[in-house]
């Protein structure tokens, strides 16, 4: 048995090697703070333990109305073929794209009773319904179609084809999909604190508080950690959540689909449309009224354009490092749990260990943005993906293909477009990031830098105005990510 | 012949234990069983694919495949679902495994042309491996196994999913191409039907353990 | 066949956008960052608002290299218990932005120069003596306001006094930061606990949640809310209406002014210990002090000046006093913020 292992081992030490680094890397906020603090603590009083609870009570009931609603609205998605459903799933990622304010208040503006704990997991449902939608849409594609078409030939109807097949055959995805709200909303403190009602209070505001107004590291590194462990928990009580094979032809899907439902993916996108048009005209008009501004619009662009860019670049190259290792075992369950601590300390670990200024601000804000978003493309996606590929890797294997040459001509053709899908979607949130980029750069160096600091002088505003700017350059950068994605992922006509 | 002893594992709630089990140089040697018998779990731990307990052993011409990684037994397998790579042509497809194998391109061409010929293959030779039908994916996923003369040829359940009417032509298919290379083969079935056709032994798995052997005719 | 050629040259096409718009932004960014590289430089450290090319800092650079010959290079650090771990890592000649209830911790954290005398001579009398303690600890105040709240003229009747916001027209109207993040609201909590004490004080708070319209995390989004008119009263600066009659030239939003007074904030700069250039720190301090960098930062901070006769115009006008609740009093309350922060917790907002 011992030897039997060590030789498996000595074949795949390039993944041994590359999965130890990437581990490193995906922990590599802890390590940092932890070793050049030296100390933490967990400041267990009945507080954290009574904030744990009522957050995880939010999260819970924010992440299974997400998941409803995101199917309705992948159905709805469903219903539209080709360019049209591109568009829509483009709209439906749009409440992602900007700052949380803004969203907040258009929905205090059109949905005065949404208020309090309701209150909160509407505007969470808002957030994260889209997003579902989209990937919902996708896995129901790729998974389902055989099998509806067989149970529609065979006359069932929707209904029973949803209870008895889809929603079986979903389960494991359905599970991701909340642990992924479950963790951006256990996470989430705006949308509590602005709505009120709960007692907001998330472990994530105790961080801040710890390190913003008290400077307490210790206490703050300590509560980042017990939130990181809670998840990791929460993942395992969760359990095995391995997707089964994907059937990788597209036809129309005879059930699942219902037109109405893309209100949904639409509705979130609306609101927020409706609360960005109000006073942009005004916004615009005191923008070119506001002189440094506009002479500093340039080089911001040119910032958050650099910054989407690589936030993308190195999310593509991490989980494309990941499809190589291809993580099994425990290390597929820690990977697949983790969380990145506290944005703030991810900031942080950054600034430790890489001081240089100027330019290099950029590669780190870029640096921050792929460290925090693709722990949560791992849980929700990746290793999903690597997972339906698990049968053809093994045949390789028997036939006696290296990790490479796996690598090379099983794995990365069939997993480039979504990564670099993905890679958009970190290019896009870089792009309406100021929290994270705050932490690290040092000086306003992007459009969304900018637009909270416009926030912070008054000037809603015109920072109204700048987040069109955000909105759009974050899409043209998910555009140009599936673009290239598609032209990587081309076969070359034979 | 080949000799594999003391395969052993113990999941808890499942014991594989055979002491003995002697793999035929011609022919066939069928592992056939009910589903739950062990025989998918036993040939899963002959390619490898999992760990076997210590003392296990199986010397093919002097070499005991047992100490040796998945990679290096030179083996060729048919999955019961053939998992053919869908994003790849089906020649890719046997390429790959001419390539995985470090078989020279000259070598590769001769070997194309001989099992194009012996499986009929021509007309699906091109085409991307998603859409070809059930009977083809069988034929490509039997000539990716061959490609680079393996030792031996592992067969899981390779008419399951194939509709009635195809099975027994592709049995007969399958005994022929096994005639021609000469290459011993494992074939794991739950069908007895599926035996037909072949010479060899058939051993019957149950509950973990080789209970029976036979001689087919 | 061409016209598949012309099908892969727009498969292409994504390729080269995207390589097209990179290194123009890198070329860009490089070409700008160029310029910023000489070798003397003092570095000021200061939260982000003050820094922007908006804010007034980008223009006291500018005028102080106008009179010494000096580059200034200004960084952003952030909120205070952010800004004091940055400056481990980063050090730095001047630091902006301390306030009141941060210097503590400041102080606390690592030594700072002790300035000289000539520095504080100016300052407004009454604002020495409330913060003589920390000038002798080397930090200078370079602005200051009293808190308030903000309303909009004929929408609200104003309060005017902290009793008074418990009045019934204001259910709902009030929008409040969380005093764990927010500086304004820290001082607000701590103005009703040195008004009333602590039980009392959160008695008050108990009462009062029916008139609050929201908590936010921060002040900005607090404010917003208040502009955008889904709260009709912020707890802000009594400056604030200031920034929309110059700025949007819009006199409907007034501060509302108590009878009994109000909570002060005073902003700080000082120099720390581990300076590089120290002089030219001090020249610096000495120079946010002279008036028309007062006024600068007057005009573009929308804060008041510290130094006597530079409030003009609208600034002038204001009824500013120095405040209800002296700092030593507000430290000391700070010495037990973790109560106060659980009992603030546990009001459940």
């Amino acid at each position: 048995m011992v030897s039997q292992r060590r030789h498996s081992f000595q074949i795949e030490r390039s993944r041994v090697f590359l999965g130890t680094l990437s581990a490193l890397a995906l922990f590599f906020p802890f390590i940092v703070i932890i070793a050049n603090n030296l100390s933490f603590r967990i400041p267990l009083t009945s507080e954290v333990g009574w904030v744990i609870s009522v957050t995880a009570l939010q999260a819970a009931l924010s992440a299974i109305f997400s998941i409803a609603f995101g199917l309705i609205g992948a159905f709805g998605l469903l219903a539209l073929d080709g360019r049209l459903s591109r568009f829509a799933e483009g709209v439906a990622l749009l409440p992602n794209a900007g700052p949380v304010i803004l969203l907040l208040l258009s929905v205090m503006k059109l949905f005065p009773w949404a208020r309090g704990l309701t209150g909160i997991i509407f505007v969470h449902v808002l957030l994260n319904a889209g997003l579902l939608s989209v990937v919902f849409a996708e896995v129901i594609r790729t998974k389902l179609c055989g099998y509806a078409e067989l149970a529609w030939v065979e006359g069932a109807t929707a209904r029973q084809f949803f209870r008895r097949v889809a929603l079986p055959l979903l389960k494991p995805d359905l599970l991701l999909a909340f642990l992924f709200v479950f963790v951006l909303c256990f996470a989430s403190f705006s949308v509590p604190l602005a709505l009120g009602g709960s007692r907001a209070s998330t472990i994530e505001v105790l961080i801040y508080q710890k390190i913003r107004v008290s400077g307490e590291w210790t206490a703050a590194i300590g509560l980042a950690l017990l939130q990181t462990l809670t998840l990791i928990a929460f993942s395992f009580v969760l359990g095995r959540m391995r997707n089964e094979t994907a059937a990788p032809t597209f036809r129309r899907i005879p059930f699942l689909i219902w037109k109405p439902g893309l209100i949904v993916p639409l509705f979130a996108s609306l609101i927020l449309v409706i609360g960005l048009l109000e006073g942009v005209i005004a916004g615009a008009r005191r923008a070119f009224a506001l002189p440094p501004l506009m002479a500093q619009l340039p080089s911001l662009l040119a910032g958050s354009v650099l910054v989407g860019f690589l936030a993308g670049l190195f999310t593509v190259v991490f989980l494309l490092l990941i499809a190589y290792v291809r993580p099994q075992g425990l290390f597929r369950k820690i990977v697949t749990a983790y969380a990145a601590p506290s944005s703030v300390l991810v900031g942080f670990s950054l600034l430790i260990v890489w001081r240089d200024l100027g330019f290099a601000s950029y590669v780190k804000i870029a640096l921050a943005m792929t460290l925090v978003t693709v722990p949560s493309f791992l849980r929700f996606r990746w290793t999903a993906l690597l997972d339906s590929l698990e049968g053809q890797v093994t045949i390789a294997r028997t036939f006696g293909a290296g990790p490479g040459l796996v690598f090379r001509k099983i794995v990365l053709p069939q997993v480039i477009r979504p990564a670099f899908f993905l890679g958009g979607l970190c290019g896009l949130w870089a792009w309406g990031d100021f929290s994270l980029s705050g932490v690290v750069a040092e000086r306003t160096m992007t459009v969304a830098m900018a637009v909270n600091g416009l926030m912070e002088s008054y000037r809603l505003d015109i920072a109204t105005f700048l987040v069109w700017f955000v909105i759009l350059g974050g899409f043209v950068t998910l555009g140009l990510f599936v673009g290239v994605g598609n032209v990587l992922g081309q076969k070359p006509q034979a | 012949m080949s000799w594999v002893r003391n395969l052993r594992r113990d999941y808890g709630d499942f014991l594989i234990d055979v002491p003995a089990w002697e793999i035929l140089d011609e022919g066939v040697t069928a592992l056939w069983g009910a589903s739950g018998s062990g025989k998918t779990t036993m040939f899963r731990l002959l390619l490898g694919l999992d760990w076997a307990e210590p003392g296990f052993a199986w010397v093919v011409d002097g070499v005991d495949l047992a100490r040796l990684p998945t990679p290096e037994r030179r083996l060729g397998v048919v999955f019961q679902s053939y998992e053919l790579f869908p994003h790849m042509t089906a020649e890719e497809n046997i390429r790959f495994a001419a390539e995985a194998r470090r078989v020279s391109k000259e070598e590769y061409k001769t070997r194309l042309e001989e099992l194009v010929e012996t499986l009929g293959l021509a007309s699906c030779l091109n085409r991307i491996a998603a859409v070809l039908s059930g009977g083809e994916k069988q034929r490509v996923a039997l000539a990716r196994a061959l490609i680079a003369k393996p030792r031996l040829l592992f067969l899981d359940e390779p008419f399951s999913a194939l509709d009635a009417h195809l099975r027994s032509e592709a049995r007969r298919l399958v005994r022929r191409v096994l005639d021609r290379e000469g290459i011993p083969a494992v074939l794991v079935t739950h069908d007895r039907e599926d035996l037909s056709v072949f010479t060899g032994k058939v051993s019957e798995i149950a509950d973990g353990r080789i209970v029976k052997e036979e001689r087919l005719a | 066949m061409g016209e598949g050629v012309k099908r892969s040259a727009l498969r292409a096409l994504p390729i080269l956008v995207a390589l097209v718009a990179v290194v123009a932004a890198l070329v860009y960014l490089l070409n700008d960052l160029k310029g910023t590289s000489s070798e003397k430089k003092l570095r000021v450290v200061a939260y982000s608002s003050f820094i922007s090319s908006w804010g007034p800092g980008p223009e006291i650079g500018s005028r102080f290299k106008e009179k010494t010959g000096i580059e200034v290079e200004f960084q952003d650090g952030g909120d205070a218990g952010l800004l004091l771990k940055k400056l481990e890592l980063f050090p730095a000649d001047v630091v902006i932005g301390f306030d009141q209830a941060t210097v503590a911790d400041a102080a606390q954290a690592r030594p700072w120069k002790k300035l000289n005398e000539k520095v504080t001579a100016d300052i407004v009398g009454e604002l020495q003596l409330r913060v003589g303690r920390w000038m002798e600890e080397g930090f200078v105040p370079y602005d200051w306001a009293p808190m308030a709240f903000i309303y909009r003229e004929g929408e609200i009747e104003p309060p005017q006094s902290l009793d008074d916001l418990l009045d019934e027209r204001f259910r709902g109207a009030i929008a409040l930061q969380d005093p764990r993040m927010s500086t304004p609201g820290l001082q607000f909590l701590l103005w009703v606990v040195g008004e009333y004490g602590m039980d009392d004080g959160f008695k008050f708070l108990e009462r009062l949640k029916s008139n609050v319209h929201s908590v936010s995390e921060g002040w900005s989004a607090s404010y917003g809310l208040f502009t955008k008119r889904q709260a009709k009263m912020v707890f802000s600066y009594l400056t604030s209406p200031l920034y929309h009659i110059l700025e949007e030239n819009d006199r409907s939003y007034k501060a509302a002014i108590f009878r009994g007074g109000h909570v002060t904030q005073v902003e700080f700069v000082g120099v720390p210990e581990s300076c590089k250039q120290c002089e030219d720190a001090e020249k610096f301090v000495n120079f946010m002090l002279e008036p028309e960098i007062q006024a600068v930062i007057m005009r573009k901070n929308f804060m008041l000046p510290v130094v006597k006769g530079v409030a003009e115009g609208v600034f002038a006008e204001l009824p500013a006093s120095i405040g209800v609740m002296d700092f030593d009093k507000q430290a000391e309350l700070m010495k037990q913020k973790d109560e106060l922060f659980s009992r603030w917790q546990s009001l459940g907002w």
